[in-house]
């Protein structure tokens, strides 16, 4: 029998994460009522012209030395053309003839399963707008909010194999993208996004099988399946005899199959020129070497940074530095409740799992960055006892409320008020008598259910010291 | 009817008459639009009249100029507007069916730096449509009359200032149609250097060649606004600085010495006689003064037009692609599927001249035939520049007749024999070089021929001096003659 391999190469949109969008002013913040982050230019009125916002332009060489492209030096922009009501110019401002960037590659895999996936090609494009369908008018909006959010597509060559080399890709490619701020790279909002070329070849030959494309996927679970997907039905024509056709295919996730779009045949002529509306790129020795010292710390320093300089162990080290956003509530927490291992433990132990109960990327978490912290350093001031934070965390994960003020206005902050603790005290020992005299007669395990009542009655606020010194006195003096 | 050059006020002149305080502004403009609308039924120079604009403008820049407050000398000088520049608040039709009814957000740059400098819009000047032609026969609301003879055409700027209801007007300029407008009528007309004058709010038509110019009765009004609109606007990367025009220096300009260069195949070209006398005449008259003309030979010229040609559809069918139905302006009806909605609302609303270019414009640019004809043009129009700027080492200025015939009468016309008209012209859009027409000649009929005058990159200062000293040793008031 024939071994077949899949040959697989990615093209990702990744939306920068600029303040203004490329040609005009509007914020590029996601969301917004539809249309109001629109204006004269990004709407395609007639007479506008677009003007270059410089910080795309630094964003993107700033892509491109991370995942070690060389820099086109003189780049110019290319129109795209072709009709769709999502793109109002009827053109995309895009890079056909002299991209940015150039040449690039990602190492992926472990030990010895490390590989280097090659980058073809990295562009600046502008984004297009959104179709929405109106239920109640049947008829179908465009909303271009959207509309010249800057864009670069990052093309690899066609070296993935399979489906785990595809992620773990992408997984990288996010990770550095995060570090370097250029993009948040959710893929839930669309502001990361592939299409897939696949096509299959008999093991050991060199020549490419026919290609088909996936475009669009927007989440690495369904392009892990597509792949597998497409795979499995390129090798069973061909094995039974059947020809692949060059076309465009759309993947549906919940059915787990994809479906014929358009074939090589109508695919469109995009007539591309050189756009005259924007002189050439010119990139200076000077302005590439500001960039690449505007890179941070990317992950394998910092990784081995947290392991020798904050003693934290290989496995945490690890995860935090797995993601950006990780890595910023990280360094914010710690800053805050000053303990690095403190602040890595609650993370690992406490965040981690809230993330993983609600299936929420660490990108996409809605939580402020000095919540955690704050919680933290209530806890090590005493303020509130441990499992109050733990309370508090959940209970506020997902809002913006202030944990300060929260544990202030819900009355949560520990009680040492002796009286009151006291208070609790007797009545724990007053209604326990069976515990109180296991205890007398030497079971410490009675000590913590005693300790635990009165606690009960302090309602999980006593400051569990206080509790006990004061358990412990009372009980003594029955001896 | 045609009132002759020395019977219209310059604007610099209407101006200094409301600096002044001897006329008011707000009587001048009720007269000018009433002498406008009296004009209209026969001239149809206008499209759209801000008449209650222009008033409410009036009564603001007067204030203005009683309150000492910073003007321009043209402050309250009425001034008409080319369609193809967008007015905020006020119709702006391209001179399309497909935007008849469309009213822009913003203003053009050139646009608002008139009124910034307190000139008064009066209303939008007819056009070809999207800019394409010269002469207004491609405009949807029909074409505008020719001054002297009813049966022709001329371009609206040209013709509304010929004929005396403005005084000048600012007009664009793509192929030529800036000059040729001028020339047709006898007025002067000025496209400056690719970059001077800010596109922004310009409908783009063919967005590497497209420039927004004076046209006035008077070079020095022409300079006079040129300073007005031009210089670097950040909205517009392709535009530039560029130094202000000191009129105070023109009245010495000489033009003894003067090195005029002409391209011989503009020599050999089909040319209307009495254009090709006309021109004759004119380098006779600027010899007399001792100025020394000389021919040579400038490669690619003979391939201007097509290069022109292919560059201006390809770029066209792009700018024209957002005129879909979908966001603003004309939908056709009966649409009901998207790609209906496309193909009728452009095959409608679009004029059959408009929808050949695009079409051309399209097969240019497809992959199969991007390098035969789009690469081609480009190396033309390099080879065309390449050529300019090694002829401006020997000469001063470049000249030449202005349009290759006199006005056409308004008939049927065609696509192909409209892009010749552009022979003259389309050199100088090419190498994005400024040009001047200045009037050099009127038959019997009452019909005017130009003499284009090309300078190099930002020599807008030279030709207005080469231009006001030919005007002056009266090479432009000639009628009759043309017969040497
Ligand atoms: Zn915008």
């Amino acid at each position: 029998m024939i071994e077949y391999e899949a040959v697989i190469g990615l093209e990702v949109h990744v939306e920068l994460s600029t303040e203004s969008k490329i040609f005009c002013a509007c914020p590029t913040a996601f969301g917004g009522a539809p249309n109001t982050h629109v204006c004269a230019i990004c709407s395609g009125m007639p007479g506008t012209l677009p003007a270059l916002n410089r910080e795309v332009l630094r964003y993107a060489i700033r892509a491109g030395l991370a995942t070690n492209c060389e820099i086109t030096r003189d780049g110019k922009f290319d129109r795209k053309n072709y009709f769709y009501p999502d793109l109002p110019k009827a053109y995309q401002i895009s890079q056909l003839y002299l991209p940015v960037c150039r040449n690039g590659r990602i190492e992926i895999g472990e030990g010895k399963n490390k590989k280097t996936i090659g980058i073809h090609e990295m562009h600046i494009e502008e984004d297009a707008g959104k179709l929405v369908h109106d239920p109640e008018g049947n008829c179908t909006l465009v909303d271009y909010n959207r509309c010249g959010i800057p864009l670069i597509e990052i093309v690899s060559k066609p070296d993935f194999r399979s489906a785990d080399e595809v992620t773990d890709y992408l997984e990288r490619l996010k990770t550095t993208l995060q570090y370097i701020g250029v993009s948040d790279c959710k893929m839930q909002e669309g502001s990361m996004r592939a299409d897939i070329n696949l096509s299959v070849r008999p093991v050991g030959r060199e020549e490419l099988g026919t290609r088909t494309e996936m475009k669009n996927m927007a989440s690495l679970k369904a392009i892990s399946r597509a792949i597998e997907a497409e795979t499995k039905r390129q090798i069973s024509r061909i094995s039974a005899g059947k020809p692949i056709k060059q076309q465009t295919r759309r993947w549906d996730d919940d059915k787990g199959v994809s479906f014929s779009m358009r074939s090589k045949e109508d695919a469109h002529d995009y007539k591309y020129f050189p756009e005259p509306d924007l002189l050439p790129l010119r990139v200076s020795d000077g302005m590439i070497e500001e960039i690449r010292r505007e890179i941070p710390e990317l992950r394998e320093a910092r990784r081995a940074r947290y392991i020798k300089e904050l003693g934290l162990p290989e496995y945490d080290a690890d995860i935090l530095t797995s993601s950006f956003p990780l890595v910023r509530i990280f360094e914010r927490t710690a800053g805050i409740c000053g303990n690095a291992k403190e602040a890595s433990n609650w993370i690992m132990t406490d965040l981690l799992k809230l993330l993983k109960d609600e299936q929420v990327a660490p990108e996409d978490m809605h939580f402020p960055e000095d919540s955690l912290g704050k919680i933290i350093r209530m806890t090590s001031e005493g303020v509130i006892n441990r499992s109050v934070g733990r309370r508090v965390l959940t209970e506020l994960f997902g809002s913006d409320t202030d944990p300060i003020t929260y544990v202030k206005d819900n009355g949560l902050a520990m009680v040492s008020d002796q009286s009151v603790i006291e208070t609790a005290v007797d009545r724990a020992i007053r209604e326990n008598e069976k515990a109180v005299a296991d205890y007398l007669c030497g079971n410490p395990k009675s000590l913590q259910f005693l300790i635990g009542q009165a606690m009960r009655h302090l309602r999980g606020k006593g400051d569990p010291q206080s509790v006990q010194k004061i358990l412990f006195e009372h009980l003594e003096k029955r001896r | 009817m045609s009132i002759s050059r020395q019977n219209v006020e310059t604007a610099r002149k209407t101006g200094q008459e409301f600096r002044s305080g001897a006329v008011p502004i707000s009587e001048h403009i009720e007269k000018t639009i009433s002498g406008i609308q009296k004009e209209e039924p026969r001239n149809h120079c206008f499209v759209t009249l801000f008449e209650e604009q222009a008033h409410k403008a009036a009564i603001r820049v007067a204030q203005k100029l009683r309150s000492k407050e910073d003007c321009s000398l043209l402050a309250g000088v009425p001034v008409g507007v080319d369609d193809t520049m967008m007015t905020r608040g006020r119709r702006t039709t391209c001179g399309s069916g497909t935007l008849e009814h469309f009213i822009p957000t913003f203003s053009a740059t050139a646009v608002q730096k008139l009124e910034d400098a307190g000139m008064i819009i009066v209303g939008k000047l007819n056009t070809d449509e999207f800019s394409m032609g010269s002469l207004t026969q491609t405009s949807f609301f029909g074409p505008t009359s020719h001054p002297a003879d009813e049966t022709r055409v001329a371009g609206a700027a040209a013709a509304a200032v010929a004929s005396g209801v403005i005084s000048c007007a600012l007009a664009s300029d793509t192929g030529g149609a800036l000059r040729q407008a001028s020339a047709g009528c006898g007025v002067c007309g000025i496209r400056p250097t690719y970059g001077a004058v800010s596109r922004l709010g310009l409908a783009a038509f063919a967005s590497s060649m497209d420039q927004i110019g004076p046209i006035a009765s008077d070079i020095r009004d022409c300079a006079e606004i040129l300073n007005i609109i031009s210089g670097k606007d950040p909205c517009d990367s392709t535009s530039v600085e560029i130094d202000k025009i000191d009129l105070s220096r023109i009245d010495s300009f000489s033009l003894s010495g003067l090195r005029i260069g002409i391209p011989s195949v503009f020599f050999e070209s089909d040319t209307d006689p009495f254009v090709k006398a006309s021109f004759h005449e004119a380098l006779d008259a600027l010899r007399s003064e001792g100025a020394v003309t000389e021919t040579f030979s400038l490669k690619g010229l003979d391939q201007a037009v097509a290069a022109y040609a292919v560059i201006s559809c390809a770029e066209a069918s792009a700018n024209l692609s957002r005129i879909d139905g979908i966001k603003y302006g004309f939908r056709a009806p009966e649409a009901k599927t998207l790609s209906e909605v496309y193909e009728r609302t452009r095959s409608v609303g679009f004029g059959s001249d408009a929808q050949k270019r695009i079409m051309l414009g399209n097969y240019f640019l497809s992959a199969e035939r991007y390098e035969e004809y789009y690469l081609r043009a480009l190396r033309v129009k390099a080879l065309i520049a390449k050529g300019f700027a090694s002829a401006f080492r020997r000469y001063d200025v470049i000249l030449s007749p202005v349009s290759p015939s006199l006005a056409p009468k308004k008939e049927p016309y065609d696509t192909l024999s409209m892009f010749e008209e552009d022979f003259f012209t389309v050199p100088a859009s090419l190498a994005g070089l400024p040009a001047a027409s200045v009037p050099c000649g009127k038959n019997p009929d009452g019909l005017s021929v130009g003499l284009q005058m090309i300078g190099p990159h930002f020599s807008e200062a030279k030709i207005v001096g080469a231009a006001d000293a030919f005007l002056r040793i009266g090479g432009g008031q000639k009628t009759q003659g043309g017969q040497k």
